[in-house]
C-alpha cells in the first residue's frame, strides 16, 4: 500500500507519461500499417509478392508489440485511474458541466462524419441507375433519405442541445435534488397526437408509394422477354439460355450429373436450342425485358446484381424469376462513371457456405446489334452427339441403379 | 436440494400472509450453506446476478469474437501468425479458414442475440427489479426462477461446449437456414456443431419460458397494496409485456428447430426439396426451406423488441429519475409499447421480400413494418420531453441512457428504409442491414443494459461502481459505436454483401477495404473499452465504495429496501404505495423527489425520508475513499 499512497502524489505526471508512452506506438503503427505501400497494393487486390514479405513480417511484429504495449499499459492506466489515486479526469464538482459539454461536440462530429463520408465516397455508392425499375425506386429511396435525414438531424441536434442546455449545475455545493429546478410537465395530450400523426402521415406516404412500385417491379413478364436461366450451386453460377425459341427445356434435379450439369430434360423440343454458356457471363441486350429464371442445386443462394438493382433468391425445390429491363450498356456505363474496367456483377447474398464470397458472375449489356452477332455465334448444347452421350449415361445410371437392388 | 426448496416454500409462505406480518426480522440469522445461498439459490437478487455474470462472460466471448473477424475483413490477404494461438487449426500460418470466419459469424449472433441482450438483460433486470419494484417478496415461484437460471446455464455451457468441436460450432448463420443447416455436407459448420446449437436452443427457450411465466405471474398477482398497474414503474410495464411477448414467440422458434432437427436426424422433409449436393441427388421432396424462414422470423422478429423493449423500460426510469423530471407520457409510453408487441407479431415477412415469396405478402408485412414506427417515434419524443427543461444529472447510467436514444434514433430511421420492400431489393442482405440492427437493437440494447448495471449496481451488490472509469467506459464506447456501424451504412449504399469472408473477388466490394480497416480499428478500441468496464464491475464488487440507501434520489421501491440484501426483500411489513414513481420536483415537497411510499398526509405532516447531507459530497467520497485503502492493506 506504501507505494500506492507514493503514486497518489504524482498521479498528473504519470498519467501523463503512459498517455504519450500509449500514444507514440499507435502513431508508428498507423504510420506503419495503414500508409504501407504493401497494404495499398494488397488492397488494390494485387496480391503479397515475395520481395514484400519481410515487409509484411515486420507489419506484424510492430502490430504483435503494439497489442501487447496497448493491452499492459490499458490496465496501468484502468489502474492509476481507479479509486486508487485522487486523480479524476471527470472532476465531481464538474462531471455534470464537463459531459453536458461533450455532449454537442460529439454530436457535432457525429453529424459531421456522415456529412463528409456521404460525399466522400460518392462514386463509389449505387447512386446512379441502369434499370427500367430502378429508375421507379430510385425517387423513393432518395425521399425516404430526404425525410429521415431531416428527422435524423432535427431529433439528434435536440438530444444533444439539451443535453447541454438543462445539465444539472453543481458548482456550489446544494444538493441537486433540494433545488427543484427541472419542471415538473408529465403530460400533454395534444403534443403526443401531433407526433403520433405526424410519423403516421410520413410513413402511410412511404407504404403507399412504396407498394406501388414493389408490385410493378413484380407485374407479370410482358411476352416479348428474353429468358435465360441462372442455377446456383456451392460455389459457382451456369448460365442457361433459352435460344431462338425463346424457351427453356424443362430440368429434373434427378437428372443431373455427368455431362447434364443442370439436369435438362433434354430430349424436348425446346431443349434443342438451349445454350448453356462455358464462361461465368451473361450476355444480354440493352431495352428489352429479361427474365431471369434462378433456381438452385443444394442450399439457398441469392442471385444479387447491385447494379441493376435486381435481387431474388434461389431456392432449391422452388424456382423464383426477376424481370430486368437494363438501359445502359456496359461500354455506356464505364463512360459515364468513368471507370474503364466497370462492370455488371452478380454476388450471391444468402450465405450458402465457406466461398459464400466467392461466386461472381458478369453480365455483359450489349447493345441490341451486338447482342445478336453474339447469339449467332453460340452452338446449341444439345447437339445430336450430346444427346447420344447422355442417352449412354443414363443407360449406365440405370444398370447400376439395378445392380444396386439387386444386391440389395 | 432440499434446503433450496425449503427456502422456496418459506418464501411463499411470506407471501401469503402478505402485509402485517411480524416476524420477519428473525428470518436473516438462519444461516443458509455455500450452495443453497450462491448456487443453487431461489432469491431472485442472487437469480440476478448470475444471469448478469453469465451474461457479461458471454457478451466477452462474441466480442472477442467479432473482433478475430473484423481482423480478417480488416486485412484478408496479410497472414497474422499470432491468431493460431487463439484459434489453433482453424488459422493455419495465419490465414483464417473461412469455414471458422462464419463459424465466428454465426456464434457471435447467437451469444449476443439470445444469450447477452435476452437473457443477459431481460433475466437480470426483470428478475432483480419485478419484486423490489412493485413490492414483493420474491417471484411467484422462486424454485421455476432458479430452474430458468439453470437450463440457461446449461445452455450456456453447450453453445460455448460447441466452440472445442472438430468440425467447428455451428456455421449457417445465426438464422440457421436450412438446406445449409440441415446437411451437413454442406458445409463444416453443419455438422456436430449445430447439432449442439439446437440442443442449446431448446434449452434457452425452455428457460426463457419459465423465465417469462414468472415474470408475468408476479406482476399480476403480487404487487403491494397500492401499486395499481398504472402506478408501476415503465421498467415493471417492459419487463411484463415483453414476457408476454417471449411467451407468445419463443416456443415458435422451439417447433421450427425441432422440426429441423427431424430433417437432419431422420430423414423427414419438412425444410428440404429436390436438391443435388455432393455427387448426389437426394430423396427429399415436398418440404420448402421457406417455411423454415417463416417459422424462425415469427420469433426472430419479435425477439427483436424482446430484446429492445427492457432497455427501453430501464432507460425511461433512469432518465427520468435523473432529469429530475417525471417521464413524459406515461400513458403514451405504455401504449406505445403494447402497439410495439402487436405489431412486431405481424411483420415477420419483412426479413423475406426476396425470398420469392409472394410479393403481395411482401406488400402486407411491409404497411405492418412501416407502422411499427409510429409508435417508436412516440418513445423518442416523449424522451426529448422529459430532458427538456430538466436538471440533468450525468451519472454514468444517464449517458448510456442518452446514448440509447441517439442510436435508437439512429437505427430506427435506418429500418425505413429496409422495411420499404421497393428500397429492400437492393439493401436486403447488404452491409446496410448489419449497420441497421447493430445500431438499433444491438448497440441501443447493449447500452440499455450499461444503463441499468450502472444504475443498480448499488442495489445488486450494495456498493458503488467507479464513476471515472464508467464516464472514460461510456465515452470510448460510444465513440467506437458509432465508429464501427456508420461507415458500414455505406458499404451497404454501395450493396457490399453481408457474411462475406473476404472483399477481394468482386470490383464492388473491393473499393471499401481502406473503410474495412477503420472500421477493425474502432472495434478493437470499443472491445478494448469493455475491460475497462470489466475491471470496474469486478473490482466494484470487492472494494467498491459502500453504497447510501438511495444514491441517485430515486422514487421507486426498490430503495426503500435495505441495503444488506435480505431474504423477502423488506423487514417487517411490504411498504405500501401511495403515489406513481415519477413525482420528480413537484411543488408541494421540500425537496425534488417524492418516493412511492410517501403518502399526502406524511408530506403534510413534512415526514423527512431524505438522509441530510452535513459534509461536502467531495469530503465524504474522499474520507470514504481512504477508510477503504486502509481497510483492504
Amino acid at each position: 500500500m506504501k507505494y500506492i499512497k507514493v503514486l497518489q502524489g504524482n498521479t498528473k505526471w504519470i498519467f501523463m507519461a503512459v498517455l504519450i508512452a500509449m500514444i507514440t506506438p499507435s502513431l508508428v503503427l498507423a504510420e506503419d500499417v495503414i500508409g504501407s505501400e504493401t497494404l495499398k497494393r494488397v488492397s488494390q487486390g494485387a496480391g503479397i509478392q515475395d520481395g514484400t514479405k519481410e515487409e509484411i513480417n515486420s507489419m506484424i511484429s510492430w502490430l504483435k508489440l503494439l497489442l501487447a504495449v496497448v493491452a499492459v499499459l490499458t490496465f496501468t492506466v484502468i489502474a492509476l485511474v481507479s479509486k486508487v489515486t485522487n486523480f479524476q479526469l471527470f472532476p465531481k464538482w464538474k462531471s455534470n458541466s464537463i459531459n453536458g459539454a461533450l455532449m454537442p461536440v460529439f454530436g457535432f462530429l457525429l453529424l459531421g462524419g456522415i456529412f463528409y463520408e456521404f460525399f466522400h465516397h460518392s462514386g463509389q455508392y449505387l447512386n446512379y441507375s441502369a434499370s427500367e425499375h430502378a429508375d421507379k425506386i430510385d425517387p423513393i429511396f432518395m425521399t425516404t433519405a430526404l425525410m429521415t435525414g431531416i428527422v435524423f438531424i432535427i431529433t439528434q441536434v435536440l438530444l444533444f442541445v439539451f443535453s447541454y442546455r438543462y445539465k444539472g449545475e453543481t458548482e456550489d455545493k446544494t444538493p441537486f435534488w433540494k433545488k427543484k429546478v427541472a419542471l415538473h410537465y408529465a403530460d400533454n395530450d395534444k403534443l403526443e397526437k401531433i407526433w403520433t400523426l405526424i410519423p403516421a402521415i410520413g410513413m402511410a406516404v412511404l407504404v403507399f408509394w412504396g407498394a406501388i412500385v414493389w408490385v410493378g417491379v413484380h407485374d407479370e413478364a410482358p411476352k416479348e422477354t428474353i429468358n435465360i436461366e441462372v442455377v446456383a450451386e456451392q460455389f459457382q453460377w451456369t448460365v442457361r439460355h433459352s435460344g431462338k425459341d425463346n424457351i427453356l427445356a424443362g430440368a429434373d434435379y434427378r437428372k443431373i450429373g455427368g455431362g447434364n450439369v443442370l439436369g435438362v430434360n433434354y430430349k424436348e423440343k425446346a431443349a434443342a436450342d438451349d445454350i448453356i454458356l462455358a464462361e461465368k457471363e451473361i450476355h444480354i441486350p440493352v431495352g428489352t425485358p429479361i427474365n431471369f429464371q434462378i433456381r438452385s442445386k443444394d442450399v439457398l443462394h441469392g442471385f444479387y446484381t447491385p447494379q441493376l438493382k435486381a435481387h431474388i433468391y434461389a431456392v432449391p425445390g422452388m424456382p423464383t424469376h426477376f424481370l430486368v429491363t437494363p438501359n445502359k450498356t456496359t461500354e455506356e456505363m464505364r463512360k459515364q462513371l468513368n471507370k474503364p474496367n466497370f462492370n455488371y456483377e452478380v454476388a450471391c447474398s444468402q450465405l450458402c457456405g465457406s466461398a459464400h464470397y466467392n461466386m461472381r458472375l458478369i453480365i455483359v449489356v450489349h447493345t441490341k446489334e451486338e447482342y445478336k452477332e453474339w447469339l449467332e455465334k453460340q452452338k446449341p448444347t444439345f447437339t445430336e452427339e450430346k444427346i447420344a452421350q447422355l442417352d449412354e449415361e443414363q443407360k449406365e445410371k440405370e444398370k447400376e441403379m439395378k445392380k444396386d437392388l439387386s444386391s440389395l | 436440494m432440499s434446503d433450496t426448496i425449503n427456502t422456496a416454500h418459506e418464501t411463499q409462505a411470506h407471501v401469503h400472509q402478505g402485509h402485517g406480518h411480524e416476524h420477519h426480522d428473525d428470518h436473516h440469522h438462519h444461516e443458509q450453506s455455500f450452495i443453497s445461498k450462491y448456487i443453487f439459490s431461489t432469491d431472485h437478487k442472487m437469480i440476478a446476478r448470475q444471469f448478469l455474470i453469465t451474461g457479461i462472460i458471454m457478451g466477452f466471448v462474441g466480442g472477442f469474437l467479432s473482433v478475430i473477424f473484423r481482423l480478417q475483413l480488416a486485412w484478408p490477404d496479410t497472414p497474422l501468425p499470432w491468431l493460431e494461438l487463439f484459434i489453433g487449426k482453424w488459422a493455419k500460418d495465419g490465414r483464417m479458414d473461412p469455414a471458422f470466419y462464419m463459424a465466428a459469424v454465426t456464434i457471435h449472433g447467437t451469444l449476443m442475440v439470445f444469450f447477452v441482450l435476452t437473457a443477459g438483460l431481460s433475466g437480470t433486470f426483470s428478475n432483480l427489479l419485478i419484486p423490489l419494484q412493485i413490492g414483493a417478496r420474491d417471484m411467484a415461484s422462486p424454485f421455476l426462477n432458479m430452474l430458468s437460471y439453470w437450463f440457461f446455464f446449461i445452455s450456456s455451457v453447450i453453445m460455448f461446449a460447441s466452440l472445442f468441436v472438430e468440425t467447428g460450432p455451428a456455421g449457417p448463420g445465426w438464422t440457421i437456414y436450412p438446406p445449409l443447416s440441415a446437411l451437413p455436407k454442406s458445409m463444416p459448420g453443419s455438422g456436430l456443431g449445430m447439432t449442439l446449437w439446437l440442443v442449446s436452443m431448446v434449452l434457452f427457450v425452455a428457460s426463457s419460458l419459465m423465465g417469462s411465466l414468472n415474470y408475468v405471474a408476479t406482476v399480476i398477482n403480487m404487487r403491494t397494496k397500492g401499486m395499481s398497474m398504472t402506478r408501476m414503474p415503465l421498467t415493471v410495464w417492459a419487463f411484463f409485456i415483453t414476457a408476454i411477448l417471449g411467451i407468445l414467440s419463443f416456443p415458435v422458434l422451439v417447433s421450427a428447430v425441432v422440426l429441423l432437427i427431424f430433417d437432419r436426424s431422420f430423414g423427414t422433409s419438412f425444410y428440404l426439396s429436390e436438391i443435388y449436393l455432393a455427387g448426389e441427388a437426394l430423396p427429399n421432396a415436398g418440404g420448402s426451406p421457406i417455411l423454415f424462414q417463416h417459422l424462425f422470423w415469427f420469433l426472430g422478429h419479435p425477439e427483436v423488441y424482446i430484446v429492445i423493449m427492457p432497455a427501453f423500460g430501464i432507460t425511461s426510469e433512469v432518465i427520468s429519475t435523473n432529469a429530475r423530471k417525471p417521464i413524459f407520457g406515461y400513458r403514451a409510453m405504455i401504449g406505445s409499447l403494447i402497439g410495439i408487441t402487436f405489431l412486431s407479431l405481424i411483420v415477420w415477412g419483412h426479413h423475406m421480400f426476396m425470398t420469392g415469396m409472394n410479393p403481395f405478402l411482401g406488400t402486407a408485412f411491409m404497411m405492418a413494418t412501416l407502422v411499427i414506427a409510429v409508435p417508436s417515434a412516440v418513445k423518442v419524443f416523449n424522451y426529448l420531453a422529459t430532458i427538456w427543461k430538466g436538471n440533468l444529472q450525468y451519472t454514468v447510467a444517464m449517458l448510456f441512457g442518452i446514448g440509447l436514444v441517439s442510436l435508437f434514433i439512429s437505427g430506427g430511421l435506418t429500418g425505413l428504409f429496409l422495411g420499404n420492400a421497393a428500397l429492400d431489393i437492393e439493401l436486403h442482405n447488404t452491409y446496410f442491414v448489419v449497420a441497421h440492427f447493430h445500431v438499433v437493437m444491438g448497440s441501443a440494447a447493449i447500452f440499455g443494459m450499461y444503463c441499468g448495471v450502472y444504475h443498480w449496481f448499488p442495489r445488486m451488490f450494495g456498493r458503488m461502481m467507479n464513476k471515472q472509469l464508467g464516464y472514460i467506459h461510456f465515452w470510448l464506447t460510444f465513440i467506437s459505436v458509432y465508429g464501427v456501424f456508420i461507415p458500414m451504412h455505406f458499404l451497404g449504399l454501395a450493396g457490399v454483401p453481408r457474411r462475406y469472408y473476404a472483399f477481394t473477388q468482386f470490383d464492388f466490394t473491393s473499393q471499401w477495404l481502406d473503410i474495412n480497416v477503420l472500421i477493425t480499428i474502432f472495434a478493437i478500441i470499443g472491445f478494448l473499452a469493455q475491460f475497462i468496464f470489466l475491471y470496474n464491475f469486478v473490482s466494484s464488487i470487492f472494494l467498491g465504495k459502500k453504497a447510501p440507501q438511495n444514491p441517485w434520489k430515486s422514487n421507486s421501491l426498490e430503495w426503500t429496501a435495505p441495503v444488506e440484501h435480505i431474504h423477502g426483500n423488506w423487514p417487517g411489513e411490504l411498504p405500501t404505495v401511495y403515489r406513481w414513481p415519477y413525482d420528480y420536483s413537484k411543488e408541494e415537497a421540500e425537496v425534488d423527489y417524492i418516493p412511492q411510499h410517501i403518502s399526502d398526509e406524511d408530506l403534510k405532516a413534512g415526514r423527512k425520508y431524505w438522509e441530510e447531507e452535513t459534509l461536502g459530497e467531495e469530503d465524504l467520497e474522499n474520507s470514504e475513499i481512504q477508510e477503504t485503502v486502509t481497510h483492504h492493506s
